[in-house]
């Protein structure tokens, strides 16, 4: 018989009935079908026996599906799959889940059960229902005890398990043999198969004299007595073998049916703990309990069934504080001498008796008989709830019998003591069940309990027992703490948390002593060990300690129990060790988290934690610009995961940031356009995907509106405007919807900044100007009341929306429909729409609308690559109209223009730089370079640097050209009218920028790092053109620009990461080639380092 | 019916589905119940030898035996005399052991060891048989002392490495002195294989070719184990056409079903290394369908077959687990089969993320088959 749920009283009913009869066979009848059937059969029954679940659970998902597969095999599906969810809850340790997964497995027996309510199957599946049905409600009733729970709700919560459990088990009363018409529970599935085999027998025996005896013994729960086996009558000949079996199957099934009682019995008394005490209906409960245990007793009185049960009326008496029926129930098992089951059943008897008589105050009925057998010392096997109990009460009624001799008999009470004593110190050395009482009970006796008490432990065993108590005292320090805090006690709240720091250090030492005792058999307590350490470890904020066993749990044994909470706590261990100062180490806690995150992803794919970690492994995914990494990650999140439209809005978020972003390189380093769109089409249903799994009624996450904001980009792109209306104005996760909504989240910060450029676009594109004016209003809100850095603000978000709407025109000019008639047609609606509404903000006199217009014209007179998106013309018309209005609003002055006058004259370089007109744009450039200050902003510089590139690059003088290009690599320096001008160039920037480059990982050191190889990469591409134009300098400059890639190399050699990497290559090659080298690119410097280094 | 047959004593008809050089599968296809016997065998016990002697037996696949005086032996069969003083020929391809009443018991033991597999012990339990326990002794019974020391050397070798040339002259030195013996095939058949583990190709053909001189039963062996040296040398296609001449050649006959059965595990093997996984898996289904749910070792390979085939499916891991645990956990006697579905149930748990079942695999593999092909390609694995 397979056990569904392993504890209750199976394992109790499991050793008594064997007395009665052999069990039937574990192994599942095969099935008389094809030989693939059978050997079906036997790989599961072996991958039962051998508690593979996961496995079998696979097996018969195949089964199920398998056309060829004998229908009565397929039958078993159900029951088998009942069974191995239950057995796959045993690595569960999140409640709902498991109680989920009680559920499906109670639905499978309900399914098997309807297909097959009679038959040894059947009663298999009765009894596993009812004991699947008692679990859990134990499983409630012990949560109900624990600190902080609401007992009455889980103790209600309970009851109806239990009354399940009773259905499931229980026949209803009926008359003597009257008949079973409907099985619907396993007494009458035994009793009716019981009466099938009597009635077989009676038909094979000669004489049937035993028939009634039969009928007697099995008709219903009046039964006569099963003492002795019916006398053999004489048999018909040829009978013999068959009635052999037969008789042995009736004592199976007569084990059976008393099993199937004994379990009836056990479920009443577990129901009576999920009912108020003293109630009626906990009375009733208790009551019928010990009257079906007393039947059991009178009818198996002969038998260890029969003494358990009448253990167990005993017990029942007690709880109930009938304490002379109880004594009188447990006294002859009190008395009972033998070996096996007997001291087990006296410990339990001479416990429960105990209870009574220190609740009567009758000291001496405990004799010195009694006394000697709780004296005798523990052994291994015995340590259990009802010996220590035993013992502790013991040492209670003797301390109070001593406490109770009169002065003139003194001398008595010092050998009472000393018993006492020991039996205490016993109890409160295993320091388990009722350790802590017997620890109290020492402390009034005067005795000193030793600190360390598992110190001694000799066996790994008894050693985790003491771990799992001080584990269980720390939980419980924890719970105190908890209170303290909830009543803003502060002095309750500092003892509170000393203690629980005192106690987590013992039990932190507690299991590290019991670890090295597990032998090669203790594996999984071992793991389990590992899993409790690595747990109180990161309590005491031991954070790597906690995450190096988390990883190891991960890696080695990811199947062992405690190891996915192991799996959770290395990741949190890591991300918190993230947060650390020392930046190197943090980057180490970064990659080892992320790690930790594959891991997590790979071996437990189906878990909520798969989906936390996916959500890890995207952020470090987005972090090292590797989008193929984040397609790569989305599609590992399953399906089912609860977690998984969170994740896919991550992801798609971050996959679109990584388009645009890689859509801005340079040729050799942008990735194809293939790839773009690909990605780009993957981000879309990715966010598709996300958004449409959200679950609705919650108010708005912010990855949702960041994502519905990316699609609306996508959207705003490829001209679908309803799509663009419907997301940035979905009533919930809406972007636009939010940044006018009342949460002030939203209303702030990068997002909203991006929400708002988003919708100008989208509404002056299409002519929706209240909502265009009211998103420029935003932008200045968000931009801040007034000032430099509030201009520069504002200036940034003009640039972002010109950048998105150049990136718009790209598309329609590079895109899929280039060239088309209609992407013309919508590239001229665009730009028509743009400057209706630009003119409209240009009549403002408000110097924020000026800036705008102005902003606005440069960049969509300055898109690189917006090609026939907007006409040469048209464009240098727009830059024609951004630099009047910015001359405009410099000659207009004041003392509000002259606070952005920098700002303004950076913008008109970046016009005349456009137009070509090198001089005014240097003009501009040199007035804001000749001020000390300006001179240390990086954007300024960066700006100067690039000006001299481009007019090196576009300029035909050779000298000229020469002159831009040196300048542009190593700055310049002279006298203006306002002061020294100086410009930098690329090399100066970058060698400004490389200790903040590299002082970090944060954003801002990224930032830095990214701008610092970009102005190497420039210098380069400078003295490479500078090179061609001084024939003499050639090989001289060439030669410098080959050293410097080379320097760099050898100071950084990643580069700056794939991208920079493939850019310092190319260059690289091309100078070897120009140089007539071998072109070796970096590896060749790879090469030569390594050769260098040995 | 458990007609019990392991190894390649057991039957003289099946062939190595192991295809990586030789440690081949000795076992012999089970027979199915009723199918061989026929006419040939009812269970007889010979009233006609004399008391306090031990009657001869030839024990039958099917799990039947005919006893009485064995008279003489040759390739092709076995002439048993009966009480009566009626003789019996038992034809070759029908004997699963030939048990010689006066034989020494470590003979016997040996025999039964070889039968099972385990050439190393074979080959110690033959060394204990003291001299003077063959004084006096027939010389079938010498002649069987020498096959088992041959056939166990050679088993040896097989299964655990050692020197093949060394055992294939031993082989073919029992050959040579007793050239009509009723192992005759058997032996050749095994002088085949350790050559073709010697790397010596041409003459392993023609120690199989020598099989064809055989009943039936045997051409159709010699064909398959052709096949699965061609197998073992990584040329599947010309395996294939070996395993499809073997197929044609067992035609429908019945008792030449399980080689055809055998022949075509052979060949799905063939088409699952040939990217044909669909075909192969339909093919050893069909094999299990018509196979006996005791017919063990048969149904071992097959599921390593269908393992090997699921593998190499992108995404059918699970299923390609499940068949290498149906033979790890119910058809795990043959030792090859066995030691196969550990080395693949390592490689697949440890992708399937579950390192501790990886680890015990790997382990069992270690533990019970040290010496056996599959553990030395797991310790190269790890190097």
């Amino acid at each position: 018989m397979r056990v569904l749920v392993g504890g209750f009283v199976g394992v109790l009913v499991c050793g008594l009935v064997c007395g009665l009869g052999a069990q039937r066979g574990t192994a599942a009848e095969s099935p008389q079908g094809s030989t693939k059937d059978i050997g079906t059969a036997r790989l599961l029954d072996a991958l039962e026996e051998r508690q593979m679940s996961d496995v079998v659970l696979w097996v018969l998902e195949r089964l199920e599906k398998d056309p060829d597969a004998a229908p009565e095999f397929k039958k078993q599906v159900s029951f088998r799959r009942a069974a191995a969810l239950v057995a796959t809850n045993r690595l569960e340790s999140n409640a709902a889940r498991r109680a989920e997964v009680y559920d499906r497995a109670g639905r499978e027996i309900d399914a098997f059960l309807k297909d097959s309510p009679e038959g040894e199957r059947a009663i298999e599946a009765y009894l596993q229902k009812g004991n699947l049905l008692i679990e859990r409600g134990r499983a409630k009733v012990e949560e109900s005890k624990r600190p902080g729970q609401d007992a009455v709700k889980l103790r209600g919560e309970a009851l109806p398990f239990f009354d399940a459990a009773i259905k499931a088990l229980e026949g209803p009363v009926r008359k003597e043999n009257a008949p079973i018409e409907t099985v619907a529970n396993a007494e009458d599935a035994v009793l009716k198969l019981l009466r099938e085999v009597d009635a077989s027998l009676k038909g094979l025996r000669s004489d049937g004299t035993d028939d009634k005896d039969d009928a007697a013994k099995d008709g219903g729960k009046e039964g006569g007595k099963a003492a002795a086996k019916p006398k053999k009558p004489a048999r018909k000949p040829g009978a013999a073998r068959l009635m052999g079996e037969l008789e042995q199957r009736q004592d199976e099934l007569r084990a059976l049916l008393l099993k199937t009682r004994l379990l009836i019995a056990g479920a009443y008394y577990e129901k009576s703990r999920a009912l108020e005490p003293k109630s009626k209906e906990w009375e009733a409960a208790l009551n019928e309990s010990a009257k079906q245990y007393k039947e059991l007793y009178d009818k198996y009185r002969t038998r260890g069934a029969g003494l358990f049960a009448k253990y167990y009326e005993g017990r029942n008496y007690v709880v109930l504080g009938r304490r002379k029926d109880a004594l009188a129930a447990l006294a002859g098992i009190r008395t009972l001498e033998g070996e096996g089951i007997i001291p087990s059943l006296r410990a339990k008897a001479i416990n429960a008796s105990l209870e009574c008589w220190l609740e009567d105050k009758k000291y001496d009925e405990f004799d010195e008989r009694l006394q000697k057998f709780a004296l005798a010392p523990l052994t291994p096997d015995r340590i259990d709830h009802d010996w220590l109990g035993m013992k502790y009460h013991a040492a209670l009624l003797l301390e109070r019998r001593a406490a109770a001799v009169p002065d003139n008999e003194k001398t008595k009470r010092a050998p009472l003591l000393r018993d006492a004593q020991r039996l205490a110190m016993e109890v409160a050395k295993i320091n388990k069940d009722f350790g802590s009482e017997s620890k109290d009970l020492l402390a009034e006796l005067g005795k000193q309990v030793p600190d360390d008490l598992d110190g001694g432990a000799a066996t790994f065993e008894a050693a985790m027992d003491s771990a799992r108590a001080r584990l269980a005292a720390m939980q419980s320090r924890q719970a105190g703490l908890k209170q303290a805090e909830a009543a803003k006690n502060e002095a309750a709240i500092e003892a509170a948390k000393k203690e629980l720091a005192a106690e987590r250090t013992q039990t932190i030492a507690s299991l590290r002593r019991a670890m090295p005792l597990a032998g090669p058999d203790d594996i999984e307590g071992l793991n389990q060990a590992r899993s409790w350490l690595a747990y109180v470890l990161y309590e005491d904020r031991r954070l790597h300690d906690a995450a190096i066993l988390g990883d190891f749990l991960i890696r080695r044994y990811p199947n062992a129990k405690g190891s996915q909470q192991a799996a959770r706590i290395a990741m949190a261990s890591w991300q918190l060790l993230q947060k650390q100062s020392v930046a190197a180490w943090a980057d180490e806690a970064k990659e080892n988290c992320v790690e930790t995150a594959e891991a997590i992803m790979r071996t437990w794919p189906d878990r909520p934690e798969a989906a936390d970690a996916a959500v890890i492994a995207i952020a470090a995914a987005t972090e090292a610009r590797e989008p193929e990494r984040i397609v790569e990650i989305m599609a590992k999140v399953p399906a089912a995961s609860p977690r998984r439209p969170e994740v896919l809005l991550r992801a798609g978020g971050a996959l679109w940031r990584e388009v645009q972003e890689k859509s801005r390189l340079d040729e050799a380093a942008r990735p194809p356009a293939a790839t773009l769109a690909g990605w780009r089409a993957q981000a879309a249903k990715a966010i598709d995907d996300g958004l449409a799994g959200m679950a609705a009624g919650g108010g708005p996450a912010a990855v949702s509106v960041a994502a519905a904001l990316a699609r609306a980009q996508m959207a705003m792109e490829d001209g679908d405007n309803v799509r663009v209306a419907a997301l940035l104005e979905h009533p919930v996760y809406g972007p636009w919807t939010v940044l006018n909504g009342s949460d002030p989240a939203y209303a702030q910060g990068p997002l909203a900044t991006a929400t708002a450029t988003a919708g100008l676009r989208y509404f002056i594109e299409t002519e929706q100007s209240d909502k265009a004016v009211q998103a420029m209003k935003k932008l200045e809100q968000l931009a801040g009341a007034a000032g430099a850095e509030a201009s520069a603000r504002l200036t940034s978000m003009y640039q972002s929306m010109g950048r998105d709407l150049q990136s718009q025109l790209m598309n329609l000019a590079s895109g899929p429909t280039a060239g088309t008639p209609q992407a013309q047609a919508r590239a001229a609606a665009i730009l028509t729409g743009f400057e209706k509404f630009l003119e409209g903000v240009a009549k403002d006199p408000k110097l924020s609308s000026q800036m705008w217009a102005a902003t606005t014209y440069l960049n969509l007179g300055s898109g690189e690559g917006t090609g026939s998106a907007v006409p040469k013309a048209k464009a240098e018309g727009y830059l024609d109209r951004a630099a009047a209005i910015y001359e405009g609003l410099l000659a207009k002055g004041g003392g509000e223009i002259a606070k952005f006058e920098p700002s303004i004259r950076l913008k008109m370089a970046n016009v005349y730089r456009e137009r070509e007109k090198w001089d005014e744009a240097q003009k501009h450039i040199d007035w804001i370079l000749s001020d000390k200050k300006r001179q240390n902003t990086l954007d300024f510089q960066t700006q100067a640097a690039d000006l001299l590139q481009q007019a090196g690059l576009k300029t035909n003088d050779k000298a000229k050209q020469a002159d831009y290009f040196g300048k542009a690599i190593s700055g310049y320096k002279r006298r203006g009218d306002a002061g020294e001008i100086w410009g930098w160039g690329w090399a100066v920037i970058s060698n400004r920028l490389e200790q903040q480059a590299f002082a970090g990982s944060d954003e801002k050191a990224m930032e830095a790092r990214q701008k610092f190889f970009q102005a190497r990469l420039n210098a380069v591409k400078c003295r490479m053109e500078k090179a061609e134009t001084l024939p003499q300098e050639r090989e001289k400059e060439l030669q410098k620009a080959f050293d410097y890639i080379e320097i760099t190399f050898k100071m950084h050699p990643e580069l700056g990461g794939p991208d920079t990497r493939k850019a310092f290559d190319k260059l690289l090659k091309e100078i070897e080639k120009r140089q007539n080298k071998p072109s070796r690119g970096v590896d060749g410097l790879k090469q030569a380092a390594e050769a260098a280094a040995g | 019916m458990d007609t019990g047959m392991n190894t390649r004593f057991e039957n003289s008809m099946a062939t190595s589905m192991m295809a990586d050089g030789g440690w081949k599968r000795w076992a012999w296809e089970t027979m199915p119940a009723g199918l061989v016997i026929g006419a040939v065998v009812l269970a007889i016990v010979s009233p006609g030898v004399a008391s306090g002697q031990a009657a001869d037996r030839v024990n039958l696949f099917g799990g039947t035996s005919v006893s009485g005086k064995i008279v003489s032996v040759s390739p092709v069969g076995v002439d048993v005399e009966n009480s009566d003083g009626d003789a019996q020929k038992v034809a070759i391809e029908t004997v699963r052991e030939v048990q010689f009443g006066e034989e020494p018991q470590s003979l016997k033991n040996a025999r039964a060891m070889l039968l099972r597999g385990r050439g190393a012990d074979a080959r110690d339990e033959v060394g204990k048989i003291e001299a003077d326990e063959l004084d006096g002794a027939e010389p079938l019974v010498l002649a069987e002392v020498d096959f088992v020391r041959a056939a166990a050397a050679a088993q040896a070798v097989l299964e655990a490495g050692g020197d093949p040339a060394a055992a294939a002259k031993t082989v073919a030195d029992y050959l040579a002195k007793h050239p009509k013996s009723h192992h005759f095939f058997q032996m050749q058949e095994l002088l085949g294989d350790l050559h073709a583990r010697a790397g010596k190709p041409a003459e392993a053909l023609a120690a199989y070719q020598q099989l064809d001189n055989g009943p039936p039963g045997m051409k159709v062996r010699a064909a398959s184990a052709k096949a699965a040296m061609l197998l073992a040398q990584g040329k599947p296609d010309e395996a294939m056409a070996e395993y499809d001449a073997a197929i044609t050649l067992a035609g429908s006959e019945k008792a030449s079903q399980p080689q055809r059965r055998s022949a075509e595990l052979g060949k799905a093997k063939c088409l699952s290394l040939q990217g044909k996984q669909d075909a192969a898996i339909e093919m050893v289904l069909q094999i299990i369908k018509d196979s006996g749910p005791e017919e063990k070792e048969l149904l071992s390979r097959a599921y390593n077959v269908l393992g090997g085939a699921y593998r190499s499916t992108a995404g059918r891991e699970q299923d390609a687990l499940i068949q290498f645990l149906t033979v790890d956990l119910v058809y795990n006697t043959l030792p090859e089969s066995h030691a196969e579905a550990l080395f693949n149930l390592g490689e697949l748990w440890d992708k399937g993320s579950n390192p501790e079942r990886a680890r015990e695999a790997r382990q069992n593999l270690k533990a019970a088959y040290p010496a056996s092909p599959w553990a030395a390609k797991l310790e190269a694995s790890k190097s």
